[in-house]
C-alpha cells in the first residue's frame, strides 16, 4: 500500500521539484540567423548555462530574412526573444522592433569606439557591437584568370574571351541590392546620407543603365542568385564573384590555392566600394529594461569576453570588435585575412538609421521595374525614391 | 416507248435493280437522316444549354475559388504585414504572384496600405496602375463599415483602369480577339486584418478581374459556341464585335444563362465569418449563340459520309449489279448466238461453255433439235428433190401449156384484131358498097340514057330539048358517080390508113386529132346503126410522133365496146374523145353515156377473156388488148370509171415521148 502510494508520490515530488527549479531560474531566449555555426552556440550556451546557474540560456537559429519578419511578429505579440544578434543596418526597425537604448557600461571598453557608433541611433546605443565584417569580396579562380580585372571596362573586355570559352565572368547576386548599391556608389551617389535616401539621382540613373548594359553584354548574368557566387563560383563556372567575406572559409575550402582576391575594379575611375556592416546584439521589446534586466547584462559581459570574440572568429572569419583581439589576429594572419580584412576596412558602413532597411525593399521595387522595362531608368529612380520614403516614413512612426 | 424500255432483259434487270430497290433505299434513308438532323437540331440545343450551364458553372466556380483563395491570402500574415511594413514584402511577393498564377482571371492583384500606397502587385508592373479609382472604394468601405471593414466584390466601370490594366497588367495574353473594348472591371477587396494580440487593419488585398477576361474565359470554355454578350441588370458589360456574330436568326442556336459573382462558399463562409456577407446577390447574364452549321458540321460530316458511303455502296452495287447481269446475260447472249448460228443454218456451232446450268439445258435441247432438224432437212431435201423434180415436170408442162396458151392468145388477139379488122373491112365494105353500088347504078342509068339518046339521034328524034334533058341527066349520073366514086375512094384510103396502121404497128409521127376523126371515120359504118353523136376534143395541132395504129385500136376498141355493151339503138347516146397535153405526158379521155359497168365487172374489165357477151359472140379480149396496146406499146396506164346507166369512162395517161 505506502509502495503503491510512493510509486504515485515519487513523479509528483519530481515535477514538482523540477518546476520549482526552473521557476528559480531566469530564461533568455537568444535569436541568430548564424545557423551554420550550430557548434558555436551549443558551446556558448553550454558555458554560459554551467556560469550562470540562475540563468538558462535557449538559443534559437532563424534563416536570415525569417528571424526579421519573426522579430517583428514579435512586437505584436507577447512572448518575444530577449536577445537578437543581427546586423547592425537592422537597428532602422527600432521602432518596430523595439530595442532597449544600452548604458554604455555594459559595452566592453575593448570595444573598437567607431563600431560603437555604427551602433547609435539619434543619440542613443540601441545595440552592443560583436562583430565587423559582411561586406563583399571581389574573389577569383586562378585556375581560369591569370591577372584579374583592375577595372569593370577590363572585365568587360574579357568578358568575350571568357564567354568562347564557356566560362562566365563575373558570379553576382544579381537582383539583390547589397550587390548592386555599390554601382550606384561608383557613379557617385551612395543612396544614403544618414536619416536622408538620395535615390532620385543622376547616380542611380546611371547605375541602372550600367548595371543592365552589364548583363546585356554577358559580363552579369541577372538570373543569378547566391548559387552563382558560392556553389557555381567553386566548380569553376564564373571567373570572378562578388561573394560575402562570410564565405571565404567555403570558398578556400572548394578552391583552395586557386582562389584569389583582388581589389574591386574600379568603375569610369571611381572606386568601387561594397558596403559593410556589424552584427550586434539587441535587445527586442524593450527586453534590458523589463524583469530579465541582470540576466542579460550578464550575458552581455559573458559573449563579449575575448575567449568568445576568439572562438566566433575561428568559426565563421568574422572580424572582432575588440581591438586586442584584433590586433593579435591580424598579427598572425595570413594574406588572404588582411586582403580581406583591408576590403572591409575601405568597404562603406552602413549607418543606423530607417534609411538603410528603408533601400532595401523600396529600392528592389524600382530596380525590378526598371529591369522589366516598365520603367525608364529615370523613372525607376524616381520610383525608388517614393518607395523608400514611404518605407522610410512607416519605419519613422510610433508602432506600439 | 416506255413500255419498249422493259423489251431489254439488260435494261429491265438495270431498271428493276436501280429503280425498284436502291432509289426507294436510298430516299427512305434520305428521309431518316433527314428525321435524324431534326432531331439533331433539338439535342444540340440542349447540348448547348447544358454546356452553357456547366461552362457558367465552372465560370462560376472559378470565381468562387478565386475569392476563396484571395481571402485565405489575405489572410497570411506575410500577407497582411506587407501593407505594413516592406520587410515582408518579398513574402508578400511571391505569394501574389502564385495567386495570379493560380487564377489566370485575376489581372492584377495588389497590396494597398491605408493611405493608398501599392506596397506590393502581381504582375511587379501593376504597382505603377493609377489606383485613384480604387481608393475611393477602400474610401467607402473604410468608411461604410464597422470598426472591421468588410469582403466586397462589385462590378466597377473605369476607361482609365481597364487602360492600366490593359498595358500594365495582362499576364497572359488575350486569347480572342473581337470583342468591343470593356471598361468594367470585377473588383475584390479583401481587407488585411492582422489579429494576433490586437486587431489592427494594414491595408486591403485588391483584385481586379477586368470583365473581358471573364469573357475571354468563358469563350475559351466553349467549344463550337460564341458567346455573344455578358450583362449585369440589363446592361451590357462586354459585347462581342457585332461584325462577328452571326446575323442571320435561323442560322443561330441560342440559350441563355447566368451566374452569381460573388457567391460565397462554404468553406468561404467560415473564413468570412466575422464578415457579412454581400447583401445583394450579383448575377451576370451571358447570352450563347452557336451558328448552327457549325454545330451541325458533325451531323452534316455524317450526312456528307452517308451520302458519300451510300454513293459509293451504290457504285459498287451497280458494278456488282453490273458484272452479274453480264454474267447472266452473257450466257444468254452466248445462247443468242448459237440460235443464230443455227438460224444462219450451221447446225454444227461451237458449243460454248456457260455457268448456268438451265442454259446449258437449253443448249442441249438446241442441238438435239438441231440434229432433228439435220435429219429432216436430209428427208425434206429428198422430198425436194422429188418435189422439185415433180414440180419441175408440173412446171415444164405449164410452161409449154403457157405457151401455147400464150400463142393462142396471141392468135386469138391477132384474130380478134382480125376480127376487128375484118369487122371494119366488113363495116368498110358495106360503107363502100353503097356509094359504089350508087354510082353503078348511077353509071347504069347513064348508060341507058346515053342508049336512048344514040338510039334518038340515030333516028333524028334528037330534039334540043330532048339534049339538054339528056346532059342534065348525064350530068346529074356523072356527079352522082364522082361523088360516091370519091366517097367509096376516101373511105379505102381511110380504111387503108387505119387498117394498115392496125395491122403494120408503124411508128410516125401524125396529128392526133385528125388522126381520131379519121378512126371515127372509119367506123362510120357501124356508127350509122346506132343514134350516136361523137365529139373529138383536143389540141388541132399537136402532132407527135407515135404509134398512130395504137391509137386506132384503142379507139376502135373503145367504140365497138360503146356500141355492143353500152348503146341502145333507139337512144340518142354521145361519146366524147378529149386529150389534153402537158409537159410531158397526153391524157386521153373516151367516155359515153351507155349502160356503163357495175361495180363487180370493173375491176376485171381488162382481164383476157372476160366479157359479158359471151353468149352473143363476144371474146373478152377487146379491153385485154387495149390494155396491152397502152402499158406496154405506149409505156402508158389506164383506167376505168363507170355508173350503171350513166356510160363509162376511160382515162389515159402515156408520155408523149416513148
Amino acid at each position: 500500500m505506502y509502495l503503491q502510494r510512493f510509486k504515485t508520490i515519487l513523479p509528483l515530488m519530481f515535477m514538482l521539484f523540477y518546476s520549482s527549479s526552473l521557476l528559480a531560474k531566469t530564461q533568455l531566449v537568444l535569436w541568430h540567423s548564424w545557423v551554420e555555426n550550430n557548434s558555436l552556440w551549443l558551446k556558448i550556451k553550454q558555458d554560459f548555462n554551467a556560469e550562470h546557474k540562475d540563468i538558462e540560456l535557449k538559443i534559437n537559429g532563424f534563416a536570415h530574412e525569417e528571424m526579421k519578419k519573426s522579430i517583428i511578429l514579435s512586437g505584436f505579440k507577447s512572448k518575444s526573444a530577449d536577445i537578437i544578434l543581427m546586423p547592425s543596418d537592422w537597428l532602422g526597425y527600432h521602432n518596430v522592433m523595439q530595442f532597449s537604448v544600452i548604458s554604455k557600461d555594459i559595452i566592453n571598453p575593448a570595444v573598437n569606439p567607431v563600431v560603437i557608433d555604427q551602433t547609435t541611433f539619434k543619440n542613443e546605443i540601441l545595440g552592443i557591437p560583436l562583430f565587423q565584417g559582411n561586406h563583399l569580396l571581389f574573389m577569383y579562380n586562378k585556375s581560369l584568370v591569370d591577372d584579374p580585372a583592375t577595372t569593370w571596362e577590363a572585365l568587360v573586355n574579357a568578358s568575350e574571351d571568357l564567354n568562347k570559352k564557356g566560362i562566365k565572368p563575373v558570379a553576382i547576386n544579381y537582383n539583390e541590392m547589397f550587390w548592386f548599391v555599390p554601382f550606384i556608389d561608383a557613379f557617385g551617389g551612395f543612396p544614403v546620407d544618414k536619416e536622408k535616401v538620395k535615390l532620385n539621382t543622376a547616380a542611380t540613373v546611371s547605375a541602372l543603365k550600367y548595371y543592365k548594359y552589364l548583363a546585356k553584354i554577358g559580363v552579369l548574368d541577372k538570373d543569378c542568385t547566391y548559387q552563382c557566387v558560392s556553389t557555381d563560383f567553386y566548380q569553376g563556372k564564373f571567373a570572378y564573384s562578388l561573394s560575402g567575406s562570410w564565405t571565404y572559409k567555403l570558398a578556400k575550402k572548394a578552391l583552395g590555392d586557386n582562389l584569389g582576391l583582388a581589389p574591386f575594379p574600379t568603375l569610369n575611375g571611381h572606386e568601387f566600394k561594397p558596403m559593410k556592416g556589424n552584427l550586434v546584439i539587441a535587445f527586442p521589446k524593450h527586453s534590458l529594461q523589463g524583469s530579465k534586466h541582470d540576466a542579460l547584462v550578464k550575458f552581455s559581459h559573458f559573449i563579449q569576453q575575448e575567449k568568445y570574440q576568439q572562438l566566433m572568429f575561428e568559426e565563421s572569419s568574422v572580424f572582432p570588435v575588440n581591438v586586442a583581439v584584433m590586433t593579435k589576429i591580424l598579427a598572425h594572419a595570413d594574406s588572404d585575412f588582411k586582403f580581406s580584412y583591408a576590403q572591409f576596412q575601405r568597404s562603406r558602413a552602413l549607418p543606423a538609421s530607417t534609411s538603410i532597411p528603408a533601400v532595401w525593399n523600396g529600392m528592389y521595387k524600382g530596380f525590378m521595374l526598371y529591369m522589366q522595362g516598365e520603367l525608364s531608368a529615370k523613372e525607376a529612380a524616381i520610383y525608388m525614391q517614393k518607395s523608400v520614403e514611404r518605407e522610410q516614413m512607416i519605419l519613422n512612426r510610433k508602432h506600439h | 416507248m416506255f413500255i419498249n424500255l422493259f423489251k431489254s432483259l439488260r435494261q429491265t434487270l438495270f431498271i428493276w435493280t436501280f429503280v425498284f430497290s436502291l432509289l426507294p433505299l436510298y430516299f427512305f434513308s434520305n428521309y431518316l437522316i433527314g428525321e435524324f438532323h431534326h432531331i439533331q437540331i433539338n439535342e444540340q440545343i440542349e447540348k448547348l444549354e447544358l454546356q452553357n450551364l456547366n461552362v457558367a458553372q465552372s465560370v462560376e466556380f472559378e470565381l468562387q475559388l478565386l475569392t476563396s483563395d484571395l481571402i485565405q491570402t489575405s489572410q497570411d500574415a506575410d500577407v497582411i504585414l506587407s501593407a505594413y511594413i516592406g520587410v515582408f514584402g518579398q513574402k508578400a511577393r511571391e505569394k501574389l504572384n502564385r495567386l495570379t498564377s493560380r487564377n489566370s482571371l485575376f489581372s492584377a492583384v495588389m497590396l494597398i496600405d491605408k493611405s493608398g500606397w501599392i506596397a506590393e502587385a502581381s504582375p511587379s508592373k501593376a504597382e505603377l496602375i493609377d489606383v485613384s479609382v480604387l481608393l475611393s472604394e477602400i474610401d467607402k468601405l473604410s468608411k461604410d463599415q464597422s470598426t472591421v471593414p468588410q469582403y466586397i466584390v462589385k462590378i466597377i466601370k473605369s476607361s482609365q483602369l481597364s487602360n492600366s490594366l490593359r498595358n500594365k497588367a495582362s499576364i497572359h495574353n488575350e486569347i480572342y480577339q473581337g470583342k468591343t473594348p470593356s471598361d468594367h472591371i470585377l473588383l475584390y477587396i479583401s481587407p488585411l486584418i492582422f489579429t494576433d494580440s490586437e486587431t489592427l487593419n494594414t491595408g486591403y488585398l485588391v483584385g481586379l478581374v477586368p470583365m473581358e477576361r471573364v469573357f475571354d474565359n468563358w469563350q475559351a470554355k466553349l467549344s463550337n459556341s460564341q458567346l455573344i454578350d455578358l450583362s449585369l441588370e440589363n446592361e451590357s458589360i462586354v459585347s462581342r464585335d457585332a461584325g462577328l456574330a452571326v446575323s442571320d436568326e435561323a442560322e443561330i442556336i441560342a440559350v441563355k444563362t447566368n451566374i452569381v459573382i460573388n457567391k460565397i462558399t462554404a468553406s468561404n463562409r467560415e473564413l468570412t465569418s466575422d464578415l457579412v456577407e454581400n447583401k445583394k446577390h450579383l448575377i451576370l447574364h451571358a447570352n450563347v449563340e452557336r451558328d448552327k452549321a457549325n454545330a451541325l458540321q458533325k451531323v452534316r460530316t455524317v450526312i456528307e459520309k452517308f451520302n458519300f458511303l451510300t454513293v459509293f455502296i451504290l457504285i459498287i452495287i451497280i458494278v456488282v449489279n453490273v458484272y452479274i447481269i453480264q454474267k447472266i446475260l452473257n450466257p444468254l447472249s452466248k445462247l443468242s448466238q448459237v440460235i443464230t448460228e443455227y438460224a444462219n443454218g450451221n447446225l454444227h456451232p461451237e458449243r460454248p461453255e456457260l455457268f448456268f446450268n438451265e442454259i446449258s439445258q437449253i443448249i442441249d435441247v438446241l442441238a438435239e433439235m438441231a440434229k432433228r432438224i439435220q435429219l429432216n432437212n436430209k428427208e425434206l431435201e429428198q422430198r425436194v428433190k422429188q418435189r422439185t423434180y415433180d414440180l419441175q415436170r408440173a412446171y415444164n408442162d405449164l410452161t409449154t401449156t403457157n405457151e401455147q396458151l400464150k400463142a393462142m392468145q396471141k392468135q386469138l388477139v391477132e384474130s380478134e384484131k382480125m376480127s376487128q379488122l375484118g369487122q371494119l373491112v366488113a363495116g368498110v365494105a358495106h360503107e363502100i358498097n353503097t356509094p359504089i353500088g350508087i354510082a353503078v347504078t348511077a353509071a347504069t342509068a347513064l348508060m341507058d340514057k346515053i342508049d336512048l339518046l344514040e338510039n334518038d339521034f340515030s333516028q333524028g328524034k334528037l330534039t334540043k330539048s330532048r339534049m339538054e334533058t339528056s346532059l342534065k341527066y348525064h350530068k346529074q349520073c356523072s356527079d352522082l358517080i364522082y361523088n360516091n366514086l370519091n366517097r367509096a375512094a376516101t373511105l379505102i384510103q381511110t380504111f387503108k390508113e387505119v387498117s394498115v396502121d392496125q395491122s403494120s404497128e408503124s411508128r410516125r409521127v401524125f396529128n392526133l386529132y385528125d388522126y381520131l376523126h379519121e378512126v371515127i371515120a372509119s367506123l362510120l359504118p357501124e356508127l350509122r346503126s346506132y343514134q350516136v353523136q361523137v365529139t373529138i376534143e383536143g389540141d388541132q395541132s399537136f402532132e407527135f410522133d407515135n404509134f398512130p395504129g395504137t391509137f386506132g385500136q384503142l379507139l376502135t376498141n373503145f367504140v365497138i365496146n360503146s356500141l355492143r355493151h353500152g348503146f341502145d339503138k333507139n337512144i340518142q347516146h354521145s361519146i366524147v374523145i378529149k386529150f389534153t397535153l402537158d409537159e410531158e405526158f397526153i391524157y386521153l379521155t373516151y367516155q359515153d353515156d351507155g349502160l356503163g359497168v357495175s361495180e363487180e365487172v370493173l375491176p376485171r374489165i381488162f382481164d383476157p377473156f372476160y366479157t359479158t357477151q359471151r353468149n352473143k359472140g363476144g371474146t373478152g379480149l377487146g379491153l385485154n388488148i387495149v390494155y396491152n396496146l397502152v402499158t406496154q406499146r405506149l409505156n402508158g396506164s389506164i383506167t376505168c370509171t363507170s355508173v350503171v346507166n350513166e356510160g363509162i369512162k376511160f382515162s389515159i395517161k402515156i408520155p408523149q415521148v416513148i
